[in-house]
């Protein structure tokens, strides 16, 4: 029994190799966050020439829109990480893009660890044995295979009513939910700014920025905090600051994060601010 | 130490290879204490010597039932009982009556709130008290008497593919089991099946899932969600811990025959249940049946009189919620089994015809699918913004890509549950379809395995 079900496994791999080669630069099918952030990784590990602009961020900047960029720009955004993970990577990768793009809207260390983890046991990180593909997941390849639009797929469901989006708010609201996102930022700031040193040797311009929120949200006390500690923790001419962002054309889909016309929208605001 | 993680599979490795080298054969149970002792050091090494007193606690009392009689041997067992339940109650819910009963700036209050839950507690207390039950009720279980030992008491408690998320062993179903074991007696097509459904189930599916159900995790995404949406993770969330919780019983029992040991099937295809009291004899097997022997049967049972028999299951199950974590949450779900249990109770002898059985099954299972709620939210602040957004939520559009990714992972669940029910009905599949299946198995634990996550039952 053990000798035909390894037999049968094997006729599996076999085809399923030859389907991810019938199928040419598949699209990435990311399931879930972390998928989504293993997708960047393993993107980065082709980078080939430095960027010319790198973001890093959370959750928040993965909406901003590629495409209005040069080629070759990076974003590593992580859902439920933060901009430092970014970093550290593109520390690790050796990688020096001419401007650094740091989102800060969020500041605590809660979710910092996993980025080390790949640093360390690369090879642990994805057990996937395509290496060169470790993107197309079977069950994504399956979504491929049905020939469902991925992009236009993955995007419903972000737009909701204003309902939702104010319950989201009376949340957001409350000062243990805002408290929640600076808990430990002076801590968080002050590592940032250890690791932004190696960048600056090399040149890399860096730029901070805030994401908009609903304009309900875009004075929260959290936000003016993390404006505070930022000017002061990096006081220098040669840093660069977008940190009041116009939130009026922005509804977001739960209060926090843009839809995706929004970020195209905002990615044309950043980019004439960092010209 | 995950049973996934590049840790445990040294470990167990190298336990295996030293458990069966025949010049230290006569070593074998204390090399699989030891390798129990890495296994939870791993975890908190200081916990360890709680975990070391209360075996030894349990052991010293047990030894005292077993050599005396009448009242002693009564008060004996009461007392060792009496520490397992002080140690447990001590440990996992002293920080909630605290919280519940004295103000914030209470020292005592702050000081119990902040009392670390030792991993697994619940599992090894209730194995101390099933050595003295055991040792105390003058049955057939008195066989393993001759064979009990410190050592082997020790093993009973520490045996690392169940210590610390169960399945609760019998002590008197264990210990006669600890003898020198003989490589050529595994089972390997057993231990083979057992690990490929284990891991297939905590790795693929499981795991997966825990990424869709992550929207529950935040209260701002809870109130986004379309009433449809939610319902569907929901259901989700049902698969998910079934996935969880069975696919850690299976690779207990798999690792666990992999050293000659037998341990209990923990589930048995509980989403067929055709009633609540059925369902309760296919989930969680090994805690249903401590409940119902140590707790439901010495209160009585259902030997004297209808209310009686009511106010026996209320307790037992709402113990048997409570026992999961110290929040409301968790009693609250167990009441809630308690009043279904008691609400199907005068209806048991009704026949029903094989579509009224059908829509019965169907019942059974949405209602325990929404029992989850009491798991997932045991807050009730955040079960209300649940609710609420089921209720009010409909006009929302629906997320399609965690509802596909739900129902994706849910339907091998599914599919298992339809085995399981063609199985009872005596229809085999054919053994070259099994193995494929099983390749099917083995092929997406390798290319579709999520990330690794800790195993739900091991914060009870």
């Amino acid at each position: 029994m053990i000798k035909n079900v390894v037999i049968y496994t094997i006729i599996l791999f076999i085809s399923y190799y030859l389907i991810t080669l019938v199928i040419p630069n598949p699209v990435p099918i990311p399931e879930a966050p972390w998928h989504k952030n293993e997708l960047k990784v393993s993107l980065l590990k082709t980078q080939q020439s430095q960027p010319p602009i790198a973001i890093v961020g959370t959750s928040y900047s993965n909406v901003l829109d590629m495409q209005q960029m040069n080629s070759g720009c990076i974003n590593l955004s992580f859902g439920g990480h933060t901009a430092l993970d970014g970093i550290l990577l593109l520390r690790h990768q050796k990688i020096v893009p001419e401007k650094l793009l740091i989102e800060i809207n969020y500041g605590n260390f809660d979710t910092t660890g996993w980025v080390n983890k790949y640093i360390q046991y690369p090879t642990l990180f994805s057990i996937n044995p395509y290496e060169n593909r470790p993107t197309v997941y079977a069950t994504g390849l399956l979504v491929k295979l049905l020939q469902y639009d991925y992009v236009a797929f993955s995007r419903t469901g972000q737009y909701v009513d204003s309902v939702a989006v104010h319950n989201a708010m009376v949340i957001l609201k409350q000062p243990e939910s805002q408290n929640h996102n600076i808990r430990d930022l002076n801590n968080y700031t002050i590592a940032l700014k250890k690791n932004l040193v190696w960048f600056e040797e090399q040149g890399t311009s860096i730029y901070f920025y805030l994401m908009p929120f609903n304009p309900e949200l875009c004075d929260l006390p959290y936000l003016d905090k993390i404006r505070t500690t930022y000017l002061s923790v990096f006081a220098n001419s040669d840093y660069h600051f977008i940190l009041s962002p116009d939130c009026s054309p922005y509804f977001t889909y739960d209060g926090r994060h843009l839809t995706a016309e929004e970020g195209e929208m905002f990615t044309i605001t950043l980019l004439t601010n960092i010209k | 130490m995950l049973f996934n993680s590049f840790e445990f599979i040294c470990l167990l490795l190298i336990t295996f290879f030293l458990y069966y080298l025949p010049a230290i054969q006569k070593w074998q149970v204390f090399i699989l204490i030891a390798a129990g002792i890495v296994f939870y050091a791993f975890f908190n090494p200081y916990l360890l010597l709680l975990l070391f007193a209360s075996a030894s606690i349990s052991y010293a009392f047990t030894y005292l039932v077993i050599h005396n009689n009448g009242n002693k041997k009564k008060l004996f067992a009461t007392i060792g009982i009496a520490i397992n339940l002080g140690v447990l109650l001590f440990f996992k819910y002293s920080g909630f009556f605290a919280d519940l009963f004295l103000s914030s700036d209470n020292v005592m209050r702050n000081f119990l709130v902040s009392i670390p839950l030792p991993i697994g507690i619940s599992f090894y207390t209730f194995h101390g008290i099933s050595l003295l039950v055991d040792a105390y009720r003058n049955d057939e279980s008195q066989r393993w008497v001759p064979t009990f030992n410190y050592r082997n008491s020790i093993l009973y408690t520490l045996f690392f593919p169940q210590l610390v998320a169960g399945p609760i062993l019998r002590a008197k179903y264990f210990i006669p089991q600890i003898v020198s074991k003989q490589f050529n007696q595994i089972n390997w097509v057993f231990c083979f099946r057992h690990l490929l459904i284990g891991y297939f189930l905590k790795m693929v599916i499981a795991d997966n899932l825990k990424e869709q159900t992550a929207y529950f995790s935040e209260d701002y995404l809870i109130t986004s969600m379309s009433s449809i949406t939610s319902i569907i993770l929901l259901i989700g969330y049902a698969c998910q811990i079934f996935a969880d919780f069975a696919g850690y019983s299976y690779i207990a029992r798999g690792l666990a025959g992999l050293f000659g040991y037998t341990i209990i099937l923990n589930f048995n295809y509980p989403y067929i249940a055709k009633s609540f009291a059925t369902f309760w004899r296919r989930w969680n097997i090994a805690l249903s049946q401590f409940m119902h022997q140590y707790l439901y049967i010495p209160l009585g049972g259902n030997k004297k009189g209808l209310w009686f028999t009511y106010r026996n299951i209320f307790i037992t199950m709402a113990l048997a919620g409570f026992w999961h974590g110290a929040a409301l949450g968790y009693l609250i779900w167990g009441i809630y089994h308690a009043l279904f249990l008691m609400l199907e109770r005068p209806f048991r002898a009704i026949k029903l015809t094989t579509a009224g059985g059908m829509i019965k099954r169907l019942a059974v299972f949405f209602i325990v699918v929404f029992g989850w709620v009491f798991f997932v939210f045991p807050e009730p602040e955040r079960l209300l913004l649940f609710l609420q957004a089921v209720q009010f939520n409909w006009q929302l559009p629906l997320h399609y890509a965690p509802i596909y990714f739900t129902c994706l992972y849910s339907l091998p669940i599914l599919a298992f549950h339809v085995y399981g029910w063609r199985k009872e009905n005596g229809k085999q599949p054919s053994p070259v379809f099994k193995q494929v299946v099983f390749a099917i198995m083995l092929f997406m634990i390798i290319v579709n395995s999520g990330s690794a996550g800790s195993f739900i039952y091991f914060q009870f």
